[in-house]
């Protein structure tokens, strides 16, 4: 492709060209000294004569005028009087897409984009059903990724690389874990002696713990580990 | 008393005038047919611009002043007549090329794909580019005759030469044969 320099070059060429090979334009001039011959020449501006209102017409215009200075006032009036009605410590709420007075819980974000969320019925009871919801725009909007029939969950963690996770529901039940980021994911279960969820967290991208209370039969700390099988 | 000098001042204004049309009739013709690539109507667009000009009492005197005056309204009908067009394509059949005696000059003069390439351009590039390039202006020049900033004027050019480029190499591709 030529540079901008040759197209240039080649420009002014042409125009060179287009300069000479012109035809003569001495017959427009006569023709346009013609039509001037025969054209009106101003030789002051118009002056602009102001718009005269009959009377009905300015009444009509001023009734307009007041409705619509009316109109302004009292939605501002409206608008001042509701912002005046809010507590002094009032936070709009933000929600995912979900039911009105849904219970949400267990708030994950991998990185500034990436992030979980579920929604349960209700924070006291532990029917279902729960949904677990993705964003991958910061929050923005939030996709639906897995529902199961039961408690909401307590904790929601994600290996560093947003691959490898595990979600647990209130009193260890249920257990899922994902290995591709959550497009899949496989129900587990606690060991027998285990009964609740302490802590969930991952040692690095491929490697989860689970640490949980005992049962009363068995006193003290159990942990439980997860590696994915793949690579 | 009165009569007489109104007389004397039409005649004057008369032989400014055509001092005018003798000094800018041609660039404003040239620019013209730049704009709309059709030698008649350039001529409609060229002598209604001076008409105007002749008619309007702002019409500035001094020459740089009145040549800036002139190319906005040439610019303007040109828009116009793009506009009409615009709106008539649907109702048009295909018309056989009229014999047009600047272009069969223009093919003449050999750079057949610049020409082709100038088509390619819209209207404001092409009115930059006819300044920048066919009369020589500065940046400053043409941003006062097109009524733009100077900023907007090189951004203009820029792509009017980025598609030139483009036109041309393309053109130069399709042209060659495969042995």
């Amino acid at each position: 492709m030529a540079s901008k320099s040759e197209v240039e070059a080649r420009l002014r060429g042409y125009a060179r060209e287009y300069d000479r090979d012109f035809p003569s334009t001495t017959r427009v001039e006569g023709r346009i000294m013609a039509r001037i011959a025969i054209t009106p020449r101003l030789l002051e501006p118009i002056p602009t004569t102001p718009r005269k209102w009959s009377l009905a017409g300015s009444l009509v215009r001023d009734v307009a005028i007041a409705c619509v200075v009316l109109l302004l006032v009292g939605l501002l009036v409206v608008g001042v009087a509701k912002l005046r009605a809010l507590p002094r410590n009032y936070v709009p709420s933000v929600t995912v897409p979900g039911k009105a007075g849904a219970y949400f819980s267990a708030l994950s974000f991998v990185s500034a984009n990436d992030g979980w969320i579920a929604e349960t019925k209700s924070s006291q009871s532990l029917a279902g059903p729960t949904v677990l919801f993705r964003t991958t725009d910061g929050g923005h909007t939030w996709q639906r990724q897995l529902t199961w029939d039961g408690p909401g969950p307590e904790q929601v963690r994600f290996s560093p690389d947003g691959r490898n996770g595990l979600v647990v529901g209130r009193g260890g039940v249920p257990l899922f874990r994902t290995a591709d980021g959550g497009a899949n994911w496989e129900r587990r279960s606690l060991p027998p002696e285990a009964t609740q969820v302490a802590l969930l967290y991952f040692l690095d991208a491929r490697e989860g713990w689970v640490v949980s209370y005992l049962n009363e039969a068995t006193p003290g700390f159990g942990a439980s580990s997860t590696r994915p099988t793949g690579p | 008393m009165g009569s007489a000098c109104e007389r004397n001042r039409v005649m004057n204004d008369q032989a400014w005038f055509e001092q005018m049309v003798r000094s800018l009739g041609r660039p404003a013709m040239k620019f013209a047919n730049v704009l709309v690539h059709d030698t008649d109507l350039a001529e409609e667009i060229v002598q209604e611009a001076f008409a105007r000009c002749w008619a309007s009492p702002n019409t500035p005197k001094p020459e740089v002043e009145f040549r800036r005056y002139l190319y906005r309204i040439v610019t303007n009908l040109a828009h116009d007549y793009y506009r009409r067009q615009s709106r008539r394509l649907a109702l048009q059949s295909p018309t056989s090329a009229a014999a047009n005696p600047v272009e069969i000059v223009e093919r003449r003069a050999g750079d057949e794909a610049m020409r082709r390439a100038i088509l390619g351009l819209g209207l404001r590039e092409r009115q930059a580019v006819y300044l920048r390039y066919f009369e020589d202006l500065s940046v400053a020049d043409t941003a006062r005759i097109m009524g733009a900033r100077q900023g907007t004027v090189r951004v203009l050019v820029f792509r009017a030469l980025g598609k030139l480029r483009r036109a041309l190499a393309s053109r130069a591709e399709s042209n060659q044969v495969a042995i």
